[in-house]
């Protein structure tokens, strides 16, 4: 009697969502592959541009530039539930000319990161020269311009929006109102849905999603280990511009910096 | 103390209340009436920025909250959803939106565009516009379409201008369609199959095809169809009735099928044009009594496997036309005031065919054969009675002179371009051979009867009859050969070309002119006015040419040297000349591609003018006793240098425009012309060259265009300059003319396609000659215009159309009041049938009868004026007629 109860609960329960299910379906958590194709000959041609003619470094990017391929793609994953969500890199194997530029920190900082969007709260953990860095501080701010177009990714409409952030980075999104949440790859996020493609042509990357599963996810929310000091971006930034920016011109430093928060 | 605080305490908390607010609403579906959850409701300021965002709750209810006084624009999406947008006011109080019903996309009308466009890009040197980010309105043709492109602009009588320079190529997915006329592509393909439109500057048929630059550039616009225009069938007919009698009647079907086109034309009509005189967006003035017949076809295909492109066409027209004309003319020279006046009129009558073929070949991967075929023949009749005095200084009569003349012609003309290109190595190195030969012919027969009184001191002192036959036979051969290596080098950066030319050509001129013997026979032969000329050249050159090719720059340098031998004869003058000249002309130019934006062009010129025959030649047949050419076989070349600059960019985001158009161009020893008037009034006239000075010419263009209030208008401001000096001989004197013409363009439109639509530009400019040998004429003359295209969207698809248009030339000092010119037209249409198809309309031209017909023109120091039979005020009423079948329509 209870049994048939419960069933005849579950079929109503069930048509009851049937009903509703003639509209759009809305997940709010779930797991993102995204590629991230970073154009490296152009990249390092920025990087020269940024040098002065008698930096050493000049000489060097050039030399590699030969060799360097035209692309590069890395595969990113984002987690994500209504109020977290998790943002990794995911390790594959490299030619070396690539895996030496990302420990030089020109290529991709492999930044592992965790947002929070009830408390608003951002970290960040990767390395920067061999010695680890642990960033804490508030969501990225970006400031966002919706337009009239369209792109299509992964199967889902996406609209474009230009964003502006970090004072004068400009960036390109597209965002999917089927996914409601705010966040995206890296630290991008605050537009009205999930961003499945975003493009930084001042970094001469994109990233755009390639799978989109609603499996339930895994939020990483502690990151880098016990004794990591954790500093603001500003913080950061002061930091290594004591200990860096002798080395390299403050155009340079801004690129490397715009790569690490991003 | 306290009630400081609590005032203060007061307009911080009125401040705090009155500054943020909420906006709440409900989103419900259209078709069904229910509450839909998780609509996207996004807050954008006035320019766009994102503000705040939400989601619809289960009852479709939606709050932003803390929204800060201000205009704003909501915008609600939903999957498979129309996209709502909807502009709202905070001001000091929450906004309840009334409830919003969104429709599902099955219920609109419009799809939902959900693809990444780019309205312009540029590609290289080609400009790219996507078609679709351009609106038109049903029916619309090319000419409409390439109306709205920024850059682009598309003159009354069908000229189309891109970036500042004319086109006179317009292409169809690379081929040339109707290639005779291109306005016939541009009426009457339509603008719902266009994917995209590409400008570029192309080089001459020769310089493409052998890889050696002559300088020769033309502004080429590019049509790539959509897929799905590629098949069908479309066209329009159309007829137009007015009142003298006036009609113009046109058809114009096409069939497309992928590769193979076919098309055919027709148009009758009897207002002076070559079809399209309903247009009031045209000068429809008509002068005389013309009447045009033409009929054209076109077929081109894929042939052979499609290793062969195929392009024809042929046209057949006649055209007839009696005018009558008034002119007088005057001249302002140093020793005396110069005046002529007359009358003439004049019947003729023109046959033309005319054919083209033209096929490209591909005969297998390293092979390939061009075969360029075009062949002209027609004959007319021209028949023609002047009369005209000439004045010295007012009061004293020179001359009175007096013609009728009545002349048969025939020509044809056929000519034949070989081009054979076969890739030797894997390298890029190629062999081109490359032929081209013309003939043409030219034979008329005339019946001249004049007489020409000469005055000295206000009394008649001899009188000249002319009555003879004149049979003429004029014929031309050339036959050209050219053979050229190239070799590519730098991993194909650098490519060098080596070649070998050598052109023979042959030209004969044999005039017979027969004094009558008696009232039906002419047999005296009248040396003075006959000739046999012969002219006989003979060219060898070597040509060099380099081209160099990275992601940003092209360049190119091409240089010809060649040694002319040119023989030139006349049998019955006894005159026998021979001379050899070397020739050098060298091309060079050079494009920056400065961003995906924004492109840098820079050209230099060098070459020589020779002199023609009649320049060098010392004594020449005379056409009539008031004139006389003499040459001058000590003329030397003259030598030409051009410099150009161009940029252009434009600003995606801003959809703005900026050209920069500059040229400057000397010439050395420039060969001049000196006529000198005699006492009787009779002019002679010779060739010198002035060796120590430098004709020159600057020219700077600059313009700009770009959308203003908020996309609502595009705004289009342009200048251009020109500073000139020149030498030139006032009845044998040597003359220097300065000048330097300034002039300032605006236009402004409005092309929404609702309520009212307007194309609107005026120019200002000044115009300073001065010379030297009279500086008293030297004088800043004014102009001024204004022409406007109004159209105004009526309800029940009714439509006016009105055009105005108004021009003002100042005075000078050779003729001192200012001249206006004003017309209006008006055109009231309706389109009938439920497709909007046909379109009746009601149109009339110069609806004030305020055309002035008197033209007149100005130079520095001579004025002339004409007047001729001229139709201006008219009324007429048309029907037309848009057929389209699967063209442009996707298959669902």
């Amino acid at each position: 009697m209870i049994f048939k109860n419960i069933l005849l609960v579950f079929v109503i329960g069930l048509i009851a969502q049937t009903t509703k299910a003639q509209y759009a379906y809305f997940p709010t958590e779930g797991q993102i592959t995204f590629d991230k194709t970073v154009h490296v000959k152009n990249l390092l041609k920025r990087h020269i541009a940024s040098l002065k003619d008698d930096n050493f470094s000049k000489s060097y990017f050039t030399q590699i530039l030969d060799k360097a391929p035209e692309t590069v793609v890395l595969k990113k994953k984002l987690s994500f539930t209504p109020d977290e969500a998790s943002f990794e890199h995911v390790k594959e194997d490299y030619l070396p000319l690539i895996s030496q530029l990302m420990q030089q920190g020109i290529l991709d900082y492999q930044v592992n990161s965790y947002e929070n969007f009830k408390t608003k709260q951002y970290k960040a953990a990767f390395d920067v020269g061999g010695s680890p860095i642990l960033i804490q501080d508030s969501l990225l701010k970006v400031k966002w311009k919706i337009t009239n177009e369209y792109r299509n990714i992964a199967g889902y409409d996406c609209r474009r929006a230009n964003g502006l952030t970090l004072d004068s980075v400009y960036v390109v999104a597209f965002y999917t109102d089927q996914i409601p949440s705010t966040s995206g790859p890296g630290s991008l996020n605050g537009l009205p849905g999930m961003i499945l493609g975003l493009v930084v042509p001042e970094q001469h990357y994109n990233i755009y999603a390639t799978k989109v599963d609603f499996t339930a996810p895994v939020i990483k929310s502690e990151l880098g280990k016990k004794k990591d000091k954790p500093l603001t971006r500003k913080e950061l930034y002061t930091q290594l511009k004591s200990t860096l920016g002798d080395w390299l011109s403050t155009a340079q430093f801004n690129l490397i910096m715009a790569a690490m928060y991003l | 103390m306290k009630g400081i605080f609590f005032l203060m305490l007061l307009f911080f908390s009125f401040q705090y209340v009155s500054a943020q607010e909420s906006i709440k609403g409900k989103i419900i579906d259209k078709g069904e009436s229910k509450p839909i959850e998780n609509v996207s409701v996004v807050l954008l300021t006035a320019d766009s920025i994102l503000s705040k965002f939400t989601r619809t709750s289960e009852t479709g209810a939606f709050e932003l909250k803390d929204v800060k006084n201000g205009s704003y624009i909501l915008i609600l999406t939903y999957p498979k959803y129309e996209v709502l947008s909807k502009v709202i006011e905070v001001r000091d109080e929450p906004v309840q939106v009334n409830e919003i019903a969104l429709s599902s996309q099955s219920l609109l009308i419009e799809e939902v565009v959900i693809s990444q466009k780019i309205p312009i890009r540029i590609k290289g040197d080609t400009i790219e516009y996507d078609a679709g980010s351009f609106e038109t309105e049903k029916n619309a043709k090319l000419e409409d379409l390439f109306r709205r492109l920024p850059g682009m602009t598309v003159s009354s009588d069908g000229t189309v201008t891109a970036n500042g320079k004319t086109v006179s190529k317009v292409l169809i997915d690379g081929e040339e369609f109707f290639g005779y006329d291109p306005k016939i592509a541009i009426r009457n393909v339509r603008a719902d199959a266009v994917d995209k439109v590409q400008v570029y500057e192309r080089k001459s048929e020769r310089a493409e095809l052998t890889g050696i630059d002559d300088g020769e550039r033309i502004q080429t616009v590019n049509v790539v169809l959509k897929e799905e225009a590629k098949k069908g069938i479309f066209g329009n007919v159309e007829g137009n009735f007015g009142t003298q009698e006036l009609f113009d009647a046109g058809l114009f079907v096409a069939k497309f099928n992928q590769a193979e086109r076919f098309g055919i034309t027709g148009n009758w009509n009897n207002m002076g044009n070559t079809g399209g005189g309903g247009r009031i967006r045209s000068n429809n003035q008509i002068t005389g009594n013309p009447e045009y017949k033409s009929i054209g076809g076109n077929y081109e295909n894929r042939l052979f496997q499609k290793r062969m492109r195929f392009t024809s066409n042929y046209n057949y027209n006649h055209n007839t036309n009696e005018t009558e004309r008034e002119s007088y003319n005057k001249e302002l020279l140093p020793d005396r005031i110069q005046e002529s006046r007359g009358t003439s009129s004049n019947q003729t009558s023109n046959r033309n065919h005319s054919f083209r073929a033209q096929s490209n070949f591909r005969i297998d991967s390293v092979r390939n054969l061009n075969i360029n075929l075009n062949a002209n023949f027609g004959n007319g009749t021209n028949s023609n009675r002047s009369e005209r005095t000439t004045w010295k200084d007012t009061d004293f009569k020179l001359n009175d002179f007096e013609e009728t003349n009545q002349s048969f012609s025939n020509r044809s003309n056929a000519g034949l371009r070989l081009d054979y290109r076969k890739r030797l190595n894997a390298n890029g190195r190629n062999i081109n051979v490359h032929f081209n030969t013309n003939f043409s012919n030219n034979d008329s027969e005339t019946r001249v009867n004049s007489t020409t009184d000469f005055y000295s001191g206000a009394v008649l002192d001899s009188t000249r009859v002319i009555n003879q036959l004149r049979m003429s036979d004029n014929s031309n051969g050339n036959i050209e050969a050219q053979v050229n290596l190239s070799e590519q080098f730098f991993n194909r950066k650098l490519n060098v070309t080596l070649g070998y030319s050598i052109e023979n050509s042959n030209r004969k001129d044999r005039t017979d002119a027969f004094n009558a013997s008696s009232s039906t026979e002419f047999n005296e032969l009248d040396s003075a006015y006959s000739k046999n000329e012969s002219n006989n050249v003979l060219q060898n050159g070597a040509n060099l040419s380099l081209n160099f090719n990275t992601e940003k720059w092209n360049i190119n340098v091409s240089n010809n040297l060649s040694n002319r031998i040119q023989n030139l004869g006349d049998t019955y003058r006894e005159i026998d000349l021979e001379r050899s000249f070397w020739q050098n002309s060298l091309n060079s130019n050079a494009n920056y591609k400065i961003s995906n934006s924004k492109s840098m062009q820079f050209s230099y010129q060098n070459r020589t003018t020779v002199p023609s025959f009649e320049q060098l030649q010392p004594f020449q047949p005379r056409t009539n006793e008031l004139f006389q050419q003499l040459g001058n076989p000590n003329l030397k070349r003259a030598i030409n240098n051009t410099y150009n600059l161009n940029y252009n960019s434009f600003k995606l985001l801003k959809s703005s425009n900026f050209n920069v158009n500059t040229s400057f161009n000397t010439t050395h020893n420039p060969i001049v012309n000196m006529t000198i008037i005699e006492d009787n009034g009779k002019r002679v006239s010779t060739f010198y060259n002035i060796s120590d000075k430098v004709n020159w010419n600057l020219n700077g263009y600059a313009g700009y265009s770009q959308p203003v209030l908020s996309n609502f208008m595009v705004f289009s401001p342009s200048i251009s300059s020109n500073l000139s000096k020149s030498f030139n001989f006032l009845n044998g004197e040597l003359n220097e003319t300065n000048s330097n013409t300034n002039r300032l363009n605006l236009g402004l439109e409005k092309q929404t396609l609702k309520t009212v639509d307007v194309e609107w530009r005026a120019f200002i400019g000044a115009t300073t000659q001065r010379t030297s040998l009279q500086p008293h004429l030297n004088s800043t003359n004014l102009t001024t215009g204004t022409n406007a295209t109004v159209n105004y969207y009526l309800p029940y698809k009714f439509n006016v159309m009105q055009v105005i248009h108004y021009n003002l030339t100042g005075k000078t000092k050779v003729y001192p009041t200012a001249i206006h010119q004003f017309y209006m037209n008006l055109e009231l249409n309706k389109k009938l049938l439920k497709s909007q198809d046909l379109i009746l309309s009601v149109k009339a031209f110069d609806i004030f009868n305020t055309f002035n017909n008197i033209n007149r023109s100005l130079g520095g120091t001579d004025y002339s004026e004409t007047q001729v039979e001229i139709l201006t005020q008219y009324f007429m009423v048309g029907l037309k007629w848009d057929f389209n079948k699967n063209l442009g329509k996707k298959n669902d």
